[in-house]
Order: structure tokens, then C-alpha cells, then sequence
């Protein structure tokens, strides 16, 4: 892998469920080290689902799944290895301080932090020392997403992916993980993170991409989505792909498939 | 702070060493702690009771024993009443120790007896049994260990952790191993604190554990050990089979009645009704109609021989002596072809209910097995000497014991024993008759109860104790396969 190769890459990734359902169809993205790249979509549109393949918590049904070039389906300790996860609702050990959460993923992930260490990340994430020994489910929402974050930096992985990390988040604590994100993004790592949000996304992301019904149904650059009004492409393509496509193109080529790439003019 | 930090090691160990801390630190484990701990220490505690005041009331019906001896001028007249000491370790592990006659009297020949069990004197604790470590263990523990594993899984799954675990990398196989390794850790090392101060009780007390009964203490507490890993492992690959823990501790609980209360009394129950055997009433009952009719033509035999010899032309001429050891040889005769008949009879009977018991055991211990509680019934109570061995010792030192007696009565008497029929004594008034001697009751043989090896008690339970490790084995690896399709998310 070359260093401008994606670290998370999807390739024609499908998912249907047993029940007949197509959950992802044909999904195909890369994101590229210092990148952020905000997948948008309703509820239902194959976001989580799509995570969960890049995290073998579920297999799919064609096509892969890449971190740091590695397939997830044929080897995917070692893809794993090369990731960490933020869910929607970080539910770490209640029973268990912030400092044994973090301990225990941290050495999960093959390492073996000192205190120090240990700390720091809760720092960085902006938890008060205090907090560091405080039992987990004394947490409010926000405090157990910071903790989840100091995981995944304890983990050291170079590729992030996040699952609608702000939802349920005040501003304050949505404005503090944004920054907290473009942070690890200017540390050179790649971040995947799902959302609801239209504002955090066209904030943060390098690119955003649309999801609906299972298919990646746009994409746009943050140079692309200057001029734009983000909230109204994403309800026009939500609502109806097919009609505002306009001119749906092949994308870069690289992964033609069915995922379209739309250009905005 | 309390620390995963250690040695590091395989990520099971990691697991293993969150979930223990994770069970320590919760506010369950306080209370499983605390009441584990006081059962356990109560256990101890009213089996050294038990035990001292069981060993003063054996000694003073020992004593009551002799001194009924005192002032008896014919050995023959001697018949002791032996009794099974107590022992230390039934009162941790009762078994049978309560349920079987302790006590017999014995005679130099003929059937013996054994009566006195602890449940026949005290019918309330028959009703409600005992509290023992192995209750403690096989209940109360069993039920914890069920409530620690139920939602292994499945919580996990609910609370979102185990989308966190796997999505770093972790292996199923770790996961499963880690969390029943830790729980089980959770659930006995702090027993290990009460355990010591029972122990330590049982020191200060005066209960005499030799290292004998602390060896086969130890051994019981493993085949505790391996029961909680079995029903930790069966309520992991519960918490696998489900999404909800609601349902697993449903579940978990359904199988631990099943397991722990049903099966063993149910393949009881099956056995009896599909293989019954011949009580020892119907025994005693066959043997008192063979020996009203033995008697019944003995007695007419008995008064022609006796007529023959002291009456007029009688052998023996007219020396009284001589014709009362006639008299009292063909008594003996009588008695020993009596005894012989009997023993014949009841000897046929006894085989034949040992043959049933055996086909009914071996029938009601197969299907019983089936439950891990069971098999650690019965492992501990062969470890601690209180399986249903114990009665077949008891019943073969007492035999040996009346072998001891008659042989000393012979010795003493003359070639006669006691038991098994009359003698008769004639007074001859040749003037100052002289004043029989009393015995000695000190000279008379002490029954003394020889513990029975370890040894054979190891092999009798080696089968227990190989499916006391085969199970947690069992349900680790349907676990495993269960989870492999577990959906994690």
C-alpha cells in the first residue's frame, strides 16, 4: 500500500439479509489518510449497515470491505488491527471507572498503556481528571462519547470510523468532538463517521456522500459543497435519487459498479 | 485504583480479568458475596456444633454401655451396643451420614440390626435437611453462578459492549473463554476468605480434621469448582442462544430447576418405579417366618433329646455336669444349625436385594447423571466419606466386629456365644454355692470405626469428577459454536 492509498475502501460492498431485505447495494467509497468523509443518510439507508461490514460484525453478500489495504472478510484480525470504532451510543462498562474502560480496550487492541498514558487520552477528549475514576454510569451521554474517543486513540489505528457520533450530543459537546475530529484528521488518519447531521457534516467532512436505500447515491467534495446548500441536496436526493440525479456519471472510474457519483455544477 | 494492568497475556485473559473486576465492583457481587459467605460460615459453623455435640452424646452412651456391664457374671449376657462415630467432614458434606441407622447391638452371631438414624430421631430436620457446604455449593452457588452467566452474552450484546469488543479485534473463542473464566473467578476466589475461616472454626473449635478429611475436603471443594464452571459454561451458551436477556435468564433459571431440583429426584423416582427392590423389613419379615418354623420343630426336638439325656437311662450317667454340657452342646447344636438356615436364607435374600439395588442404582445414578448437581452430590459425598458406602462399611466393620466378639466369648464361655438361642444353667445345691464372678467390661473388644481409604473413594468418584470436567467443556464449545453465528450487533 502506497501512502496516498485509501485506508478505508469499499468496493461494490452488498448486503442482503435473509428476509430478502438489500440493505447496502453495490456501495463502493475510499477514504484517504487525513481524510474525513461523512456518509449522510435517513434512517434505514444502509449507514450502520455499512459500518458493520467494515467491522465484520456482519458478512456480506458481494463484494469487500478494505482497511489499510487489508481484506476484512478474508483476514480481518489483522484489518481490525488497523481500526478503531466510535458507536452511536458508546455503552462501555458501567460498573468500571473511564480509566479501566480505556485500560481494558487498550490492551484488547495489543497494547499496554501506562497511567500516564491513560490519562492523557482522557485529556485530550477533554475529560476533567476528575471523571477519570468515576464508574462509567455516572456518565451523561456526551462524557461516555469522549471516553469511547479516548479508545479509539488509545488504539492508535489509523482509520476511524464513527457511528453518528453527535446524535443525542449538545452543541457544546458536538462542537468539542468536531474538534477533537479534525484534530485526528490532521494527524494524517482517515475518518468514516455516519450521520443525520447536515451541518456537522458539511462542517467537518472532506467529502460527504448521500446514502439511500442501500445505495451510495452522491458525492461531493468540500470545494464541491462551498456554494451549495447541503440540508437541500440532501432532501431532493433522499426523497427522490432517480430524479435529481441531473447527470449521474460513473465517478472516478475506479469504481464504476452501480454507486453513482454526482458531479454538482 | 483496581487495574486490568498484570501481565498482559492472551486477550481472554484480558477479558477474564475485566469481567472479574467488572463482578467485583458491582453491586450483585456484594450481595452474592455476603450472603455465599454467611452460608458458608454457617455452615462450618453448625457442623462444628453438630460434630461436638454428636461426639459427647456418642461417649456417653458408650459409657452408658458399659455401666449397664457392671454386676453381668456371664459374658454371654453381653451384647454391646456399637455405634458409628461422628465424623468431621459429614457435617460439611452430610450424604447419608443422617439417613443411615448408626447404632447396633451386637451378639457373637445372628442378623444385626443398625438403627438410630440421626433423620429418625429428629424428623424435622429429615423434612427440611440440613444446611452443609455441599447444599451451599450445589443451591446456592449453583444459583449465583446461573445469575452471573445468563447474560454473558446477550447482555453484552444489549448494552453495546460487544460490538466495541469484537470490532477491535477480539476472537469469539477469547470472549467466551475470558468471561467464564473471569466469572467463575469472580464467584469462588472471595468464597476462598470464608472457606479459611470456616476452617479456621472448625480448628478452634476442636473438630479433629485429620489431613485425611482436609485432603478429601480440598477434593470436594474442586468438584465444587468444576460444578459452578459447568453451569457458568451452560448459562454462557444460554446467553448465546438469544437476544434479550430477559429470555436467557428465563431460560437459565428453567434449567438450573431442571438440572439442579428435578433430575436427580425424578431419576430417582424413574428407578424405583422401573426397578424396585426387596426392603429389608420383607427381608426380616421372611427371615421371622423361617425361624417361627425352625423353632417350632426345634422345640419338639429339643424336649425328646433333653428328656433322653436327664431323664432316667439318660447318657452321660449321673453326674449333673456332664448332662447339662450335653444338654448345653446339643443347644448349641440346635442354635448353630439354626443360625446356619437363617443365615443361609437371609444371606440369598441380601443378594438378591444387592443384585436389585445394584440394577437400581446403576439405573437411577445413569439417568441422574445427566445433571451436573448430581454428579456433584455424588462426588462429594464419596470424597467425604458419606456416600452410600458409608452403610456398606458400617455394615462390614460391624460384621467383623461380631466375629472379634464371638471369638472373645468363646474364649471366655466356654466354646458358646451369645445370640441365636437359649442356654440353660443348672444349679446344683452341694452346699455354699459360690458367688459368680462379674466380668470385666474392660476386657470386652472396642468396636473401633477404621475410616475408609481415600483411594477407593477417588475411583468410585472418578466418574463424577471426569463428567464434572466434561461438562463445562461440552457447553464451552456449544457456546462457541452457537456464537458463531451470533449476530453481534
Amino acid at each position: 500500500m502506497t501512502p496516498t492509498s485509501p485506508l478505508l475502501e469499499a468496493v461494490a460492498l452488498s448486503k442482503r439479509y435473509e428476509d430478502g431485505l438489500l440493505a447496502v447495494d453495490a456501495v463502493s467509497f475510499a477514504v484517504a489518510p487525513g481524510e474525513i468523509y461523512a456518509m449522510l443518510g435517513g434512517n434505514g439507508a444502509g449507514k450502520s449497515t455499512t459500518i458493520h461490514l467494515f467491522l465484520d460484525l456482519i458478512r456480506p453478500t458481494s463484494g469487500s470491505a478494505r482497511i489499510a489495504g487489508v481484506s476484512v472478510q478474508e483476514e480481518p484480525l489483522r484489518a481490525k488491527a488497523e481500526v478503531a470504532y466510535v458507536a452511536e451510543n458508546v455503552e462501555l462498562y458501567g460498573e468500571l471507572t473511564a480509566l479501566q474502560n480505556v485500560e481494558f480496550f487498550a490492551r484488547l487492541a495489543g497494547h499496554r498503556p501506562s497511567a500516564g498514558e491513560l490519562a492523557a487520552a482522557l485529556r485530550r477528549v477533554g475529560l476533567e481528571d476528575e471523571a477519570h475514576r468515576r464508574r462509567l454510569k455516572t456518565f451523561s451521554k456526551g462524557m461516555r462519547q469522549k471516553t469511547g474517543l479516548a479508545v479509539a486513540i488509545l488504539k492508535g489505528a489509523p482509520a476511524l470510523i464513527l457511528d453518528e457520533p453527535t446524535s443525542g450530543l449538545d452543541p457544546r459537546a458536538a462542537w468539542e468532538l468536531g474538534r477533537l475530529l479534525v484534530g485526528l484528521r490532521d494527524e494524517g488518519r482517515a475518518i468514516l463517521m455516519s450521520t443525520h447531521d447536515v451541518f456537522r457534516a458539511k462542517q467537518l467532512a472532506d467529502r460527504v456522500g448521500i446514502m439511500s436505500r442501500g445505495r451510495l447515491v452522491a458525492e461531493w467534495t468540500r470545494a464541491e459543497l462551498l456554494a451549495q446548500d447541503l440540508e437541500e441536496l440532501y432532501l431532493r436526493w433522499v426523497e427522490a435519487p432517480g430524479a435529481a440525479t441531473g447527470e449521474a456519471s460513473g465517478g472516478d472510474g475506479s469504481s464504476a459498479g452501480e454507486t453513482a457519483r454526482t458531479e454538482v455544477a | 485504583m483496581a487495574t486490568l494492568s498484570g501481565r498482559g497475556g492472551p486477550s481472554w485473559r484480558i477479558v477474564a480479568r475485566r469481567e472479574l473486576l467488572d463482578i467485583v465492583v458491582s453491586p450483585k457481587f456484594a450481595w452474592t458475596f455476603a450472603v455465599s459467605a454467611t452460608l458458608i460460615l454457617l455452615a462450618f459453623w453448625v457442623g462444628a456444633r453438630g460434630f461436638l455435640l454428636e461426639q459427647r452424646r456418642h461417649e456417653a452412651a458408650r459409657a452408658a454401655d458399659l455401666r449397664q456391664m457392671r454386676g453381668v457374671t456371664d459374658w454371654l449376657e453381653v451384647s454391646p451396643l456399637v455405634s458409628l462415630p461422628p465424623q468431621p467432614l459429614e457435617t460439611l458434606v452430610a450424604g447419608v451420614a443422617n439417613d443411615i441407622g448408626r447404632n447396633a447391638t451386637v451378639e457373637g452371631r445372628g442378623a444385626i440390626a443398625t438403627t438410630g438414624s440421626r433423620y429418625a430421631s429428629e424428623p424435622v430436620a429429615a423434612l427440611l435437611r440440613v444446611l452443609d457446604l455441599e447444599f451451599v455449593f450445589r443451591v446456592v452457588l449453583g444459583l449465583f453462578a446461573v445469575l452471573l452467566g445468563y447474560d454473558a452474552v446477550c447482555g453484552e450484546r444489549a448494552r453495546g459492549t460487544l460490538r466495541l469488543c469484537f470490532a477491535g479485534g477480539l476472537e469469539r473463542a477469547s470472549f467466551l473463554g475470558g468471561k467464564i473464566v473471569g466469572a467463575l473467578a469472580g464467584l469462588t476466589l472471595p468464597l476462598l476468605v470464608p472457606i479459611g475461616l470456616g476452617a479456621l472454626l472448625f480448628r478452634l473449635a476442636g473438630v479433629p480434621m485429620a489431613a485425611l478429611d482436609w485432603a478429601r475436603l480440598a477434593l470436594v471443594l474442586l468438584a465444587g469448582l468444576l460444578y459452578l464452571a459447568t453451569l457458568l459454561a451452560l448459562s454462557t451458551w444460554i446467553s448465546a442462544l438469544v437476544r434479550q436477556p430477559a429470555h436467557a435468564f428465563f431460560l437459565a433459571l428453567s434449567a438450573w430447576v431442571l438440572l439442579v431440583l428435578v433430575t436427580p429426584r425424578a431419576a430417582v423416582s424413574l428407578a424405583a418405579h422401573r426397578s424396585p427392590v426387596l426392603s429389608r423389613d420383607a427381608i426380616a419379615a421372611e427371615r421371622a417366618r423361617l425361624q417361627t418354623e425352625i423353632w417350632a420343630r426345634d422345640r419338639a426336638t429339643f424336649r425328646d433329646r433333653v428328656e433322653g439325656i436327664l431323664g432316667p437311662g439318660s447318657i452321660g450317667g449321673h453326674d449333673p455336669q456332664q448332662r447339662m454340657a450335653e444338654v448345653n452342646r446339643f443347644i448349641e447344636e440346635q442354635s448353630s444349625e439354626r443360625e446356619r438356615r437363617l443365615g443361609e436364607l437371609e444371606r440369598s435374600l441380601l443378594e438378591r436385594r444387592e443384585a436389585q439395588q445394584k440394577t437400581q442404582r446403576r439405573l437411577a445414578f445413569g439417568l441422574a447423571r445427566v445433571s451436573p448437581a448430581a454428579c456433584f452430590t455424588l462426588a462429594a459425598a464419596e470424597l467425604a466419606g458419606t456416600s452410600l458406602a458409608l452403610e456398606d462399611e458400617l455394615r462390614a466393620q460391624l460384621a467383623r466386629y461380631q466375629e472379634e466378639l464371638g471369638r472373645f466369648q468363646m474364649a471366655k464361655s466356654g466354646g458358646r456365644r451369645s445370640g441365636g438361642g437359649m442356654r440353660l444353667r443348672i444349679a446344683i445345691d452341694d452346699g455354699e454355692p459360690e458367688a459368680p464372678k462379674p466380668i470385666d467390661p474392660a476386657e470386652l473388644p472396642a468396636f473401633r470405626w477404621q475410616s475408609p481409604n481415600l483411594l477407593p473413594a477417588l475411583s468410585r468418584s472418578a466418574g463424577d469428577l471426569a463428567l464434572l470436567l466434561a461438562f463445562p467443556l461440552v457447553f464451552y464449545a456449544a457456546a462457541f459454536v452457537t456464537f458463531q453465528r451470533y449476530d453481534l450487533r
